[in-house]
């Protein structure tokens, strides 16, 4: 007789309200003796990671002699996993790869087809169009 | 900075012929993990069993042992989950280290009493035992009923006119168990899902397991095939709301005293900006009944159902649009392809109106009736 | 309920000074629909003309040409729903004056009146006597209009015997027993089509 309930979950927003950095670890994996990980030697002996450590205090970092080529692991708040192959690259590449992994949201990257740009949970405000909702005085006759 | 955790030695310092021997020399020496948990909690009676390498272990899992239970902060501070998680969630300082690893034990991981004979079959390998004052669960109660109290009147404050059920649904939407899970998920708090063996073995530093969720979660089931069928409070969402509202609670302990609104902002922040459309939990039975009631209780004029546009109504695709009035006030709007449906829906509409209503600033609090009752 | 049309953010670098462009004062202008360049009617649809339109930068109440059905927003919301003290209630009375002229035009659905209130408390033990005594003859509908009230009414005041309603739910069942599979199904169809009337 009275208001029946139909159950529902609130979605998450990140950025309304507080904002949770989503890429929550990075892994550098290299290996001492390959030539192909001379730029992360390059990169993890220099004061870079440091400086990025600092001034990311919410990312953990984490570091990992393994042979083979090197790599960077982002891990992500969406439980989600990004690597990138950094062989061969020197410092400065190595770094803007890492930057690259840091600044992602770890979402999976896709092409938006045309008029495909906005995604809301929102409702439209103005509704949608109605022929029998137009001024009769701007109706349209057939 | 403490963040940055070098941890080159992941794999065994020594070569790989090495470590598997070690390995093969333990798995020989020893009968089963379990055995060796059971062995150090309760006597050390079984000195058969001991070898060097068995001491070593021994020594590890009594250290972690001791870690769990009584939190140095600067311990703490080595862990680099932990301490992420704290700047992630931008605690203040106030908030130690060693209370946030606390809210991350949870007491399912525990040893169960009833589970003392060993033929019952459970393994715990990834946990330990932890004393009763060091788990998360009183923090566990204080913080569902502190997120209770302040959701519900926040939801109250908006929403004066929410029929009780829809209220209930609304706070559920935002705090229940799979909800408030997805929150720590996306805080990212991460399992600890490696045994202590495995840690051992890999010379893992202790601190490593305080930044991570710990609570009873069975190994059997993915690795033996074996699936242990384990109450709801053991699963891996329960355990993840349970930290989620342990570390609210936690925060009003901490700050209370010097800044009384900060818990109640966090929660602002991180579980009431989430987006819930409370004209979606509506469900009615008899709207135009329920109308007409509402009107008379708030001394409108009976309500009225008038058409107000039309198409195609021989056609096999009508569109009736119908309004409902109160004197010459239209309360609602519906449309339809039949005039019942564009009737009942106008009812339903003049009905959310009414429940779904906002007050704005300046306003003195809206006194409320209570739900229609037909 | 009150928009700033596109002229504003195109033409707001052009004018410094704001407060010549809204209007505080007067009355706000009313757009019937959206200005074009070329006919509003025939070229509707025609981006171009829209974009072109001449119209001068200002604020323009332009009412949404859409239902209202499920929209909690507050402009939607009729003013008789609002405390006495909310600072929305003159507003939404000013804005919804079209309100009146489609309540005197539209015609009504079924409009049964005001309830009367004859019936005496004998009649209903008449009622609930009748319906006792024969329910084959005496059924709702027949009651119904031997009193001059609504079926319903009738349902209020009195219930058929045990009986009665087994015997009735036997023969619905009966004759759902021979509906085919197609017709069942569609049946069911249509319930959960009616349950989504009542809700947003």
């Amino acid at each position: 007789m009275v208001v029946k309930v139909l159950k529902q979950s609130s979605i998450a927003r990140n950025g309304v309200g507080a904002f949770i950095f989503p890429c929550k670890k990075i892994t550098l994996q290299y290996c001492n003796w390959g030539g192909s990980s001379q730029g992360v030697r390059d990169f993890l002996t220099s004061k870079r990671l440091n400086l990025i450590a600092q001034k990311y205090p919410f990312i953990q970092f984490e570091v990992v002699k393994k042979s083979g080529h090197p790599l960077i692991r982002g891990h992500y708040t969406n439980g989600k996993e990004k690597v990138i192959c950094v062989r061969n690259l020197n410092i400065d590449h190595v770094e803007n790869k890492l930057k690259l992994l840091k600044d992602s949201s770890g979402e999976q990257l896709r092409d938006r087809v045309k008029n495909d740009y906005v995604e809301t949970l929102n409702s439209s405000v103005r509704g949608v169009w109605s022929p029998m909702h137009v001024d009769p005085s701007m109706r349209h006759r057939v | 900075m403490s963040q940055l955790a070098l941890l080159s030695s992941r794999v065994l310092r020594s070569s790989r012929v090495a470590a598997a021997s070690r390995r093969a020399t333990l798995t020989a020496s020893l009968t089963c993990t379990r055995g060796i948990n059971w062995s150090s909690v309760k006597s050390q009676k079984q000195e058969i069993l001991s070898t060097p390498e068995l001491n070593k272990y021994k020594e590890y899992y009594a250290n972690l042992q001791h870690v769990i239970n009584s939190v140095p902060n600067e311990l703490a501070a080595k862990s680099p989950s932990l301490v992420t998680l704290h700047r992630r969630l931008q605690l203040p300082d106030s908030f130690e280290l060693s209370t946030l690893a606390r809210c991350l034990t949870c007491r399912s991981s525990q040893l169960p009493v009833d589970l003392n004979t060993l033929s019952v079959g459970a393994a715990l390998p990834t946990t330990t035992p932890t004393s009763d004052f060091q788990d998360n669960h009183g923090l566990n109660i204080f913080g569902k009923n502190l997120l209770t109290y302040y959701v519900t009147q926040q939801l109250l404050a908006k929403y004066p006119r929410l029929p009780t059920v829809v209220l209930n649904a609304a706070v559920d939407a935002y705090i229940s168990q799979n909800v408030l899970a997805s929150i720590g998920m996306s805080w990212g708090i991460e399992v600890e899902n490696s045994s202590i063996l495995k840690r051992y073995l890999k010379e893992e530093p202790v601190q490593l397991t305080l930044g991570r969720l710990r609570f009873f979660n069975n190994t059997l089931g993915h690795e033996d095939g074996v699936k242990l069928i384990t109450s709801h409070n053991f699963s891996k969402e329960a355990a993840y709301a349970l930290a989620v509202r342990s570390i609210i609670g936690a925060l009003w302990a901490y700050t209370h005293e010097t800044n009384p609104e900060f818990a109640f902002k966090f929660i602002d922040d991180h579980i009431l900006s989430r987006k819930l459309d409370v004209s979606r939990m509506f469900q009615f039975e008899q709207p135009t009944r329920e109308l007409a009631v509402l009107c008379r209780r708030e001394g409108l004029e009976r309500p009225i159902s008038k058409l107000l546009a039309e198409s195609g109504r021989l056609s096999k695709a009508p569109v009736f649009i119908v309004g409902v009035f109160s004197g010459d006030e239209k309360l609602g709007e519906g449309f339809g392809s039949s005039l019942k449906e564009a009737k009942a829906r106008a009812a339903t509409d003049a009905l959310m109106k009414w429940y779904c209503y906002e007050p704005v600033g300046g306003q003195s609090p809206v006194v409320d009736h209570g739900a229609v009752i037909v | 309920m009150i928009s700033f049309t596109r002229k504003i953010s195109i033409s707001a670098l052009r004018y410094k000074d704001l407060s010549k462009i809204v209007n505080v004062n007067g009355k706000i202008t009313e757009l019937k629909g959206t200005p074009n360049l070329y006919n509003p009617k025939s070229s509707a649809s025609n981006y171009r003309g829209v974009l072109r339109a001449k119209i001068d930068p200002g604020t323009y109440y332009y009412p949404s040409q859409s239902s209202s059905t499920g929209s909690i927003n507050s402009e939607t919301f009729p003013s008789a729903f609002l405390p006495k003290d909310d600072p929305r209630k003159q507003i939404l009375t000013d804005l919804r004056a079209n309100d009146k002229v489609q309540s005197q035009l539209a015609p009504e659905l079924h409009n049964k009146g005001e309830k009367t209130y004859h019936l005496e408390p004998k009649d209903i033990t008449e009622i609930i006597a009748l319906r006792k005594q024969d329910p084959e003859k005496y059924t709702r509908k027949v009651l119904a209009k031997k009193y001059g009230v609504s079926p319903l009414f009738i349902s209020l005041v009195s219930s058929a015997s045990e009986e009665r309603k087994n015997e009735m739910s036997r023969r619905l069942n009966e004759i759902q027993q021979r509906w085919h599979a197609k017709r069942k199904v569609a049946r069911e169809d249509r319930k959960k089509r009616k349950e989504l009337w009542y809700r947003a």
